[in-house]
């Protein structure tokens, strides 16, 4: 036996290192993180991060606007370069159009919401597959709490499950650990609404008896005590009604494509 | 000074991994590259190097999600561990083996964070997060384990087919 552990340290190693993992992590579902290793790395990655997605942004400007051109330029003659450039003004006033358009709906969308905190830029999300989150460029000391909402001029994001002094973690809609409370605007049908981990949601808790079509909008409805009354959050995808069972199944589309999001609004409770 | 480098090297790659590699995602799910590091490690420095490395750089994603400690930190060091173990039974690590052991270990790298989330956090149906998380990783992670085998090979960094000795 002692020759079987001497011959096998390594594995045991292994082993005792997943033991201890697994330990700690039924620690943090009882206790939370006493040690403080979640605040050390995010002071850590937050920098990187907001520097990393200024240059991105601004790579992927150059590219979209000059490079295109320059390649262009020195592919065709004189008159092709014009109408290139005449295309890329267009798309340029197009763009600009669409951003004015974007900013306008997020200042009427400023305007309406009695508890407006701030307009944020998000800097970062989720490095792995798992969980369906975003990293935000302000936080404690700009007056973000846990808990408040992020929309969009769309509808619902999701809401900030931890804040540090200059960044905040939003957990979106979308992940399979969130869960908020929503009304179908056309039937008032009020259940549960969930993350899938196939990056959509699902409408739980309604009655097999309810007339839910594919098309209906949803609200949040407050219910939660975390999301305000009353804002978008999508539309129903699919509804399944099982022969057995108590409850549809009704996927939803949030409104807001939360693949591409660039700017959100922090809001609290009314 | 070579770990100090190389742990800024590691936080460099969480960091870009939750921005600069969310631009080739493709239905949510984006090639994960801290993975494929774990698995390097262990490969060419060997099991406990992977273990440790694996360990570390598991850690330090599970603490940049900040929701639960634990289950990168284990698979991200069973991937360093077992790439390493791996390469020591095989005969001859040729580019088709090490990439055929990058995906089986990707697999079993989704299938450990299952089941840490699913006993820590939210219990989720293992065939809908195999097809729609599991699996679609694994051929994206070796996808490109093949890309940056060809670097490798292009810019000729270092030998890889040498065999790593402990």
């Amino acid at each position: 036996m002692y020759r079987y552990l001497v011959e096998h340290k390594r594995l045991l190693v292994l082993f005792l290192i997943i033991f201890l993992a697994f330990l700690w992590m039924t620690h943090q579902v009882k206790r939370g993180d006493k040690f403080g290793v979640k605040r050390l790395s995010d002071n850590l990655l937050s920098p990187p991060q907001k520097v990393i997605t200024v240059l991105t942004n601004r790579v992927k400007g150059f590219l979209d606007h000059y490079l295109y051109l320059v390649g262009k330029a020195k592919e065709n003659k004189s008159l092709i370069e014009e109408i290139e450039k005449l295309k890329s003004e267009v798309k340029r006033y197009q763009d600009v159009l669409e951003e004015n358009k974007r900013l306008k709906t997020i200042l009427s969308l400023k305007e309406s919401q009695s508890a407006y905190i701030a307009t944020v830029r998000v800097i970062g999300r989720d490095p792995g597959n798992w969980f369906r989150t975003i990293v935000i460029d302000k936080g404690e000391k700009d007056g973000l709490k846990k808990d408040m909402t992020a929309i969009s001029h769309s509808g619902i994001v999701g809401r900030i499950y931890k804040v540090m002094p200059r960044t905040a973690k939003i957990l979106l809609i979308t992940d399979h650990g969130s869960s908020l409370a929503a009304r179908v605007l056309r039937t008032r049908d009020e259940g549960i609404l969930e993350g899938t981990e196939g990056g959509l949601c699902r409408l739980k808790y309604i009655r097999q008896s309810s007339e839910i079509k594919v098309g209906d909008v949803l609200l949040s409805s407050g219910l939660d005590g975390v999301f305000p009354n009353g804002l978008i959050i999508g539309t129903v995808s699919k509804v399944e009604r099982k022969k057995s069972g108590f409850f549809q199944e009704i996927d939803v589309i949030p409104s807001t494509d939360i693949t591409k999001l660039e700017e959100v609004i922090i809001v609290g409770q009314k | 000074m070579k770990v100090i480098a190389f742990l800024l090297f590691i936080f460099l790659l969480v960091a870009l991994q939750g921005t600069l590699l969310e631009n080739l995602s493709f239905k949510g799910i984006k090639p994960d590259l801290l993975f494929i590091l774990s698995y390097g490690i262990g490969l060419y420095k060997g099991e406990m190097n992977g273990l440790f490395w694996g360990g570390f750089i598991g850690l330090m994603m599970d603490s940049s999600t900040g929701i639960l400690l634990g289950p990168n930190l284990t698979s991200k060091a069973t991937v360093g561990f077992l790439s390493g173990y791996l390469k020591g039974k095989v005969f001859r690590m040729t580019v088709t083996v090490s990439l055929i052991f990058l995906f089986i270990l990707s697999l079993l790298d989704g299938i450990l964070n299952f089941i840490s989330i699913n006993v820590f956090l939210s219990a989720l149906p293992f065939l809908n997060v195999f097809l729609s998380i599991i699996l679609p990783q694994a051929l994206y992670n070796t996808l490109f384990g093949v890309i940056i085998w060809a670097l490798f090979e292009r810019f000729k960094i270092k030998d890889v087919r040498e065999p790593a000795r402990e």
